[in-house]
């Protein structure tokens, strides 16, 4: 039988368990070795695959990240980045839409999942709206729509994903997210403006001033410059992504315990039980991933592709919009973790021979594309978190969330065709 | 998993979850063993060969030790949207049906890990030295408490498919 056909009858098969429920890492590893079996190669040859398969120092990274991200969580830090973002951003049409926005940005500087964003700063974000009276739709979608910042302003943990798998330069990834981590922002803050200036969210009675407003700033100053030591610590070739990591930890131990001192023992407990589980929820799906892609690689897969997308497309536009089109839809079914996994290795290569595009703006798109996927039903790990912060039912989180996809969009047009939004901080130093 | 529990429960929880337990001993071995590389390399300017090599095993020992946690306490990775439109049986029996398929695997995982633990006797890793068929070991001993683990939800999904229950969701 033809291997890549049965292959295909494999995936197919898998898709479908995975959407009634399967578990994810089973499925992949299941259909691994399945396939190993069933063309006489020894099974240990996978049990080497996934025991090599995380010995990477560079994949410690994302744990780390983790880390730092739920040890800023855990403090009162995102409070007070939020009474700063109040004050700064709170009176423009929009009122507390823009605030979120805004916290969400900074945020995104400290943490590099939205995961990270929605159960942390969202679960805080959704209540103070919901408080000064704002609709449950709005609040959850702004919430939601906002924490797609985090993976694109460094640090960033799919971006360190893609950086491993694809080999591209995870310092170059990092510094090209930077100015669309602001287009994002500007196009979700004008849909903002818009909605909330016809709704009437204005924040009337607040207290401003000049004075409040540099309080404000100086209290939320050490978060705010996370991102500069983690980043210029990078550029400057002074920190591997991994040493940034752990940089990033001890600093948010330093705020959390030393300056800030409200992070007591069994509050770390907390955090340190939801690291480890988040991060080993992730980790394992990876590492069985990763024998999946193996498995693709040895079944040729990755080749016939790119012969057939080169024999297809003819220009680097319709082949971008393809991608995109086809992440938008696979990442409504598959976890974000996955996609990046399986699709960088093999897009990357094709894009760069066939179109030459440059791998840093690919990535940028690619893992902005798949942060878009999540907010799509039914797989979308953020709108489960919504769900049990809002208790509202699960359609109605994903009704609610639907039309701030459009500026998500919008913003992601912006970046794809317009490459030196991503390329222009990163070509400026050298990478 | 979100919803922080009273300080005694916390604490229980260490030893009720002796999986996670460890993998959180590993996630802060990670800190210290990487700063101490930060130290040594900026500081000292005398980096050490040694602990680049001890996370990276230890990375995939704390994966595949919080792997066999997320098994007993149904934490993978997965599509929860189908399950909640069923009934209360028609749950059990889909879980009975996966339970199978996951024993089917972990099976050929800890039998395809003895092989590999026989072939590879003599090789060893650059820094430590450590057997190598040593440090991937804990790929088939995970899959070895993973199926323990799903054998036990095995029969408590038989028997709730047996049982049945009159109600919806």
């Amino acid at each position: 039988m033809d291997l890549s056909l049965f292959l295909i009858g494999l995936i197919v098969a898998s898709l479908v368990l995975v959407l009634g429920g399967y578990p994810l890492a089973f499925a992949l590893g299941g259909l691994s070795i399945l396939y190993l079996w069933w063309n006489d190669f020894p099974i240990s040859f996978a049990v080497v695959e996934l025991g090599g398969s995380l010995q990477n120092f560079t994949m410690l990274a994302i744990p780390l990240f983790m880390l730092s991200g739920a040890l800023m969580n855990a403090g009162r830090i995102t409070e007070r980045i939020f009474a700063f973002a109040k004050l700064l951003v709170g009176r423009i049409p929009g009122g507390l839409g823009h605030v979120n926005i805004f916290a969400s940005l900074v945020f995104a500087g400290m943490s590099g999942s939205v995961l990270a964003d929605v159960a942390g700063l969202g679960r805080m974000e959704y209540k103070a709206m919901r408080d000064e009276g704002y609709k449950p739709d709005f609040a959850m979608g702004v919430t939601l729509s906002s924490a797609a910042i985090g993976p694109i302003l460094p640090p960033s943990v799919p971006m360190v994903l893609f950086g491993l798998v694809a080999e591209v330069s995870i310092t170059g990834l990092f510094l090209g997210g930077i100015l669309p981590a602001f287009v994002i922002t500007a196009c979700l803050m004008v849909y903002v403006f818009l909605v909330g200036r016809r709704h009437g969210y204005y924040s009337r009675d607040m207290d401003w001033s000049f004075g409040r407003l540099g309080v404000a700033f100086l209290k939320a100053l050490p978060p705010l410059l996370t991102p500069v030591l983690i980043v210029g610590g990078m550029v400057l070739g002074i920190f591997s992504p991994t040493e940034a990591a752990v940089v990033a930890v001890l600093y948010a131990l330093l705020l959390a315990v030393v300056v800030y001192r409200d992070l007591g023992f069994t509050a770390f407990l907390d955090v340190s039980r939801d690291v480890v589980i988040g991060t080993t929820r992730l980790l394992f799906v990876i590492a069985m991933s990763l024998l999946f892609g193996w498995v693709l690689s040895v079944g040729r897969m990755p080749q016939e592709l790119a012969l057939w997308i080169g024999g297809t497309f003819d220009s680097q536009w319709a082949f971008l919009l393809l991608l995109m089109a086809v992440i938008l839809f696979l990442g409504a079914i598959i976890a974000d973790a996955i996609l990046l996994l399986i699709l960088a290795p093999m897009i990357v290569p094709i894009a760069v021979a066939n179109y030459g595009m440059d791998p840093l703006h690919l990535g940028v798109v690619m893992v902005f594309t798949i942060m878009i996927g999540q907010f799509t039903p039914p797989m979308g790990m953020s709108l489960f978190i919504m769900r049990d912060i809002t208790g509202l039912p699960f359609t109605k989180v994903c009704l609610a969330v639907a039309p701030f996809l459009l500026p998500l969009i919008v913003a992601l047009l912006v970046m794809a065709y317009v490459p030196s939004v991503v390329l222009a901080i990163p070509r400026a130093l050298g990478f | 998993m979100f919803a922080p529990p009273d300080d005694t429960r916390r604490w229980a929880r260490l030893w009720k979850e002796p999986e996670f337990a460890l993998a959180q001993l590993i996630l802060w071995l990670f800190v210290a063993l990487t700063s101490l590389q930060v130290i040594m390399r900026y500081v000292f300017n005398a980096p050490l060969t040694w602990p680049e090599e001890l996370t990276q095993i230890l990375l995939v020992w704390m994966t595949f030790i919080a792997a066999i946690g997320l098994s007993r306490k149904g934490l993978h990775i997965r599509v929860e949207f189908v399950e909640e439109l069923m009934g209360r049986r028609g749950r059990h029996a889909v879980e009975l049906v996966f339970n199978l398929l996951t024993l089917v695997f972990l099976a050929f995982l800890a039998v395809g890990g003895w092989e590999m633990y026989q072939q590879l006797q003599f090789e060893r890793t650059a820094a430590l030295r450590i057997n190598i068929n040593i440090v991937y070991a804990v790929v088939p001993l995970s899959a070895a408490a993973m199926f323990v683990t799903h054998l036990v939800q095995l029969i408590g999904n038989f028997a709730g498919v047996l049982r049945g229950a009159p109600d919806g969701p």
